[in-house]
């Protein structure tokens, strides 16, 4: 059974199903593995593991939300957009009893739930390190990986995918990334980010030596790992080849032209050891082995890949799908039920053991369906309390209240893009004008957030708040407040679209009076409408998911 | 009417017009106090970062098989380059370090090694550059001014110390920090005191550091572009004569803003030179290189002894590494020159030697561990100082670095 979730062999049982795509009760839909699953029977799961931790701990869970805060975060986890102004009002006055669900259906459908996924995992495996990959534009990897996401394909075989790349495809980028220097992926940062993202682990002590944080590994465990990567490497673009990502022996040279040292892939599965001391050096030769499991018979000159990816995604493999669980409840929870993300190790304590046991059970059994793991976790009440805190849960780490986090870098730019309605000026360069708006572009400016870092981190500095108080929101805001003012309607009501625009609700009375009077003081509309719309844009509110 | 009566809007025209205490909001209530307290207790660093690696054999340690000539100083026996003339005179607040010895020649790598004291990707974490260091270290987390700010290009962040260390990056120092100044900034006074007391509900309702941390952020950049000390980014203000000394390139301006930021109590300012990576017509752009540092250098010295601060200031001149010595066209590492100045270092003399041709440490080699103690001890920082990133303990400088002895 195991060997047919494997990639290759998968599609014709998925076919044989493909007439139970419909969903047939809410919350029920075809899994990955192309039976269908209930998901909502897993979230009141989740709900039964989450109270019974609080009423043990005797924490008073908070209620929950309100539609318009459940609507703006279910838009911002799923899609990274904010609900759009011609449907916001009409979900928070909509009555249907099972209205979340159903939303939760059509974003899950939508092609944004795919983007945003890409974006999320794009950024760890593309990591954004300074030197190597600054310049690395992994248009085609995210559009693959969105892809893969919108068409519900299971983890394991995206994983695959990703490992088991052959020739020009996109998901190549993943080895481009990985490389220490030059253009050959480096064996050892693979099995690093592998060990990381794909397992929940820190193999990468264990590089240079038996390292006392992770005693269960040794120093020839990381290299016995890193030997399935030995031979991969990236044959460069030359006349009419193009660039690929191989394991096969490099072509002939090219008699005419001056090439550099051509890489010669090692052989027999087999890896050197590098003196971590002296780069000219080699302690020893280790053969590919599985991370506590045997070392398999190899063909001598590979590919090697797919055994290792076999080995990754196959069941018997406790931490495959537990890393992608937990990594996956820290999406909408901002922390994993095992922190951190990627020290999952043996030693590691959960805060609901059995909470992660059955939702990684549910994944295996749902082909790794992300799809439907997400929709057991949003219909969750745990996942749908409001933010808001009680007297004294302010502190509780077991759920209780839906944690706040932030809405940042390419989102947050997004999502400005969104309400003011057009695309960020082209910033000049310093040749064109005298006085440019700024040499770092926004993306650039935005791009704060270190690798894996903590949903509720908040990186912004004052370079980047003033480019959004004295720059981006007073040079942009004049169209949309044109757009939303034209049919001269009454300031009450222009100041709700901007808050329905903006936080994707409505103003309390307050609110809306103390910026009445603000618009009233300004004199002329337009600078008062400005003044609100600014105060909306840079207010916590805005940059909050809560 | 009592206060707790008064509309927001009510309030804010009586503040605006002076009737209630605490200007127009709390934001810069409090900052006209701290201003008049003008003391800077800390210990200051200024890193001359040269990008590129500048060779040790044309600047600092010319050799006989180097292009150029080499001049006497003002200590007795210590020779520069011919192209270092400003220099020259300084060398009494100079420690060479000849002796460097650190063997990663690889641009990148050795930029994250020279800046962090860390091998990159070493125990699966990004390590602090020194101003984030520094920055944790030294700074005031109420300073209204940025703690490390980077100046003519950008620099290695903050690593596992988390952004509140990374640093404000002035990418032309002949304009300051951007959109710091706005046309009409009572305007922007009132829509930032509506918008903190919206922000204060909020916090109220979620309590959410986040949203804390984000009200803060707001606050200091309001408190920026009020604060008097940042008048500190404007070099045009000096006047003509000093500015003249530092000279017109974009490092002399540079060097500048270094100063006053210094002498408005930053922490630490790192200032970026570029073009040092000459390969090709390696000695003929290295002696550019050269000659450009010497009068912005010589007047940042100078300036800082005026004014009684070089005592109290590190500078550091360094690159990543050295180059080879024919004509300094090759990266080299195993060999290789940095400067210390200030500090209350014992300056004034030239500690380790190379041989002959400027290729191996032939006395007083220094490994980048004990590089980075010996900053760390002339900062009056711990070394062996532990923080904890995911649970996991990094010290400041690795084990095994001694500081120079010979400087203190």
């Amino acid at each position: 059974m195991a060997k047919s979730l494997r990639i290759g062999m998968f599609p014709s049982s998925a076919a044989g199903h493909s007439l139970w795509v419909t969903t047939l009760v809410l919350g029920m839909a075809v899994t990955a593995r192309g039976e269908p699953r209930d998901a909502q029977a897993v979230a009141r799961s989740i709900d039964q593991q989450i109270d019974a931790k609080l009423q043990a701990a005797r924490v008073k869970p908070s209620p929950a939300s309100d539609d318009a805060e459940f609507q703006r975060r279910i838009y911002l986890d799923l899609t990274g957009r904010l609900p759009s102004l011609d449907k916001v009002a009409a979900f928070i006055d909509s009555t249907g009893p099972d209205k979340r669900a159903r939303l939760i259906d059509e974003l899950l459908a939508s092609p944004e739930y795919g983007q945003h996924f890409a974006r999320y995992w794009a950024e760890l495996l593309i990591k954004r390190d300074g030197e190597v990959n600054s310049k690395m534009r992994p248009v085609e990897f995210r559009a693959w990986l969105a892809k893969e996401f919108n068409d519900g394909k299971g983890w394991d075989q995206i994983v695959t995918a990703l490992l088991t790349v052959e020739g020009t495809g996109p998901a190549g980028f993943f080895f481009r990334a990985n490389k220490l220097s030059g253009e050959r992926p480096s064996p050892a940062k693979i099995v690093g980010t592998v060990g990381n993202l794909f397992l929940g682990i820190q193999l990468q002590c264990a590089q240079c030596h038996d390292h006392p944080f992770t005693s269960e590994w040794k120093h020839d465990d990381f290299w016995g790992m890193a030997a399935f990567f030995g031979r991969t490497h990236y044959q460069p673009f030359t006349g009419s080849r193009e660039g690929k990502i191989t394991e096969s022996d490099p072509p002939p040279p090219d008699p005419t032209a001056k090439q550099k040292k051509v890489f010669q892939p090692p052989v027999g599965g087999k890896i050197e050891i590098p003196d971590p001391l002296d780069a000219k050096k080699t302690l020893r030769e280790v053969p590919a082995k599985f991370l506590g499991g045997p070392a398999p018979e190899l063909t001598e000159k590979g590919p090697y890949r797919p055994h290792f990816a076999n080995w990754l995604t196959a069941p018997s493999n406790p931490w495959f799908a537990r890393a992608a669980i937990n990594r996956l409840w820290a999406v909408f929870f901002a922390r994993g039920l095992i922190n951190p993300l990627d020290d999952m190790g043996p030693k590691a304590v959960a805060s609901h053991p059995e909470l992660l046991n059955l939702l990684t059970k549910e994944f295996q059994e749902s082909g790794h369906d992300y799809k439907h793991l997400i929709r057991a976790i949003c219909n969750s009440n745990a996942y749908q309390r409001t933010s808001r805190t009680l007297p004294d849960n302010r502190d509780d780490e077991n759920f209780s209240r839906m944690p706040v986090k932030l809405v940042q870098g390419e989102v947050l730019l997004k999502c400005l893009d969104q309400v003011l309605g057009v695309e960020p000026p082209v910033v000049p360069t310093r040749n064109k004008t005298k006085e440019p708006i700024s040499v770092e572009s926004n993306a650039e400016l935005f791009d704060k957030a270190i690798y894996d870092e903590d949903p509720s981190n908040y990186t912004f500095g004052a370079p980047q708040l003033l480019r959004l108080m004295n720059a981006e929101v007073p040079r942009r805001s004049g169209a949309v407040i044109a757009r939303l003012t034209q049919d001269q309607a009454e300031p009450g009501k222009v100041v709700e679209r901007f808050y329905l625009l903006t936080l994707s609700r409505r103003p309390t009375a307050d609110e809306s009076k103390e910026l009445l009077a603000f618009v009233k003081q300004a004199g002329e509309p337009a600078k008062g409408y400005a003044a609100v719309l600014w105060i909306l844009l840079n207010s916590a509110e805005f940059v909050a998911n809560h | 009417m009592t206060r707790e009566s008064l509309t927001r809007r009510e309030a804010l025209k009586l503040s605006a017009a002076g009737v209630l205490a605490g200007s127009v909001s709390g934001w810069f209530g409090n900052l006209a106090g701290r201003a008049a307290e003008a003391d800077v207790k800390h210990k200051s660093c200024i890193l001359l970062w040269m990008n590129g690696g500048p060779s040790h054999s044309h600047s600092f340690d010319i050799k006989e098989v180097s292009t150029y000539k080499a001049i006497d100083t003002c200590l007795p026996g210590v020779q520069v380059s011919e192209y270092l003339p400003k220099m020259a005179q300084q060398l009494q607040q100079c420690a060479i370090l000849r002796g460097m010895s650190t063997g990663e020649a690889s641009h990148g790598r050795a930029r994250y090694l020279m800046h962090t004291g860390y091998r990159q990707g070493a125990g699966g974490t990004t390590y602090p550059s020194l101003g984030a260091v520094v920055s944790a270290e030294l700074g005031d987390s109420d300073f209204e001014l940025p703690n490390f700010v980077a100046v003519g290009g950008n620099t290695l962040g903050a690593g596992y110390l988390g952004p509140r260390y990374a640093p404000l990056v002035i990418t032309d120092p002949g304009r300051g920090v951007e959109n710091l100044k706005i046309a009409d900034q009572a305007d922007l006074d009132e829509r930032a005191a509506l918008l903190q007391a919206f922000d204060k509900e909020l916090e109220t309702q979620l309590k959410a550091a986040p949203l804390e941390a984000h009200q803060k952020g707001y606050e200091r950049a309001v408190s920026l572009m009020h604060s008097t000390r940042a008048k500190a980014f404007e070099i045009d203000s000096e006047p003509e004569s000093v500015k003249t000394a530092y000279g017109n390139s974009s490092f002399g301006k540079g060097c500048l803003l270094a100063r006053r930021l210094v002498e408005a109590g930053v922490p630490f300012v790192e200032v970026v030179r570029g073009g040092w990576d000459t390969h090709g017509q390696g000695h003929a752009n290295q002696k550019n290189g050269v000659s450009n540092i010497d009068a912005p250098f010589a007047a940042l010295l100078a300036d800082l002894k005026d004014r009684g601060l070089l005592d109290s200031t590190l500078v550091i001149w360094m690159g990543e590494f050295g180059r080879t010595s024919d004509n300094g066209s090759n990266h080299y590492a195993k060999a290789w020159t940095t400067v210390l100045c200030g500090a209350g270092l014992k300056t004034g003399q030239v500690i380790g030697k190379t041989d002959a041709k400027g290729m191996t440490v032939d006395d007083r080699p220094i490994s980048v561990v004990d590089f980075m103690t010996t900053i760390c001890q002339a900062l009056g920082i711990d070394a062996k100082k532990q923080y904890t990133s995911r649970g996991r303990p990094f010290r400041i400088v690795d084990k095994g670095g001694e500081a120079i002895k010979e400087l203190f």
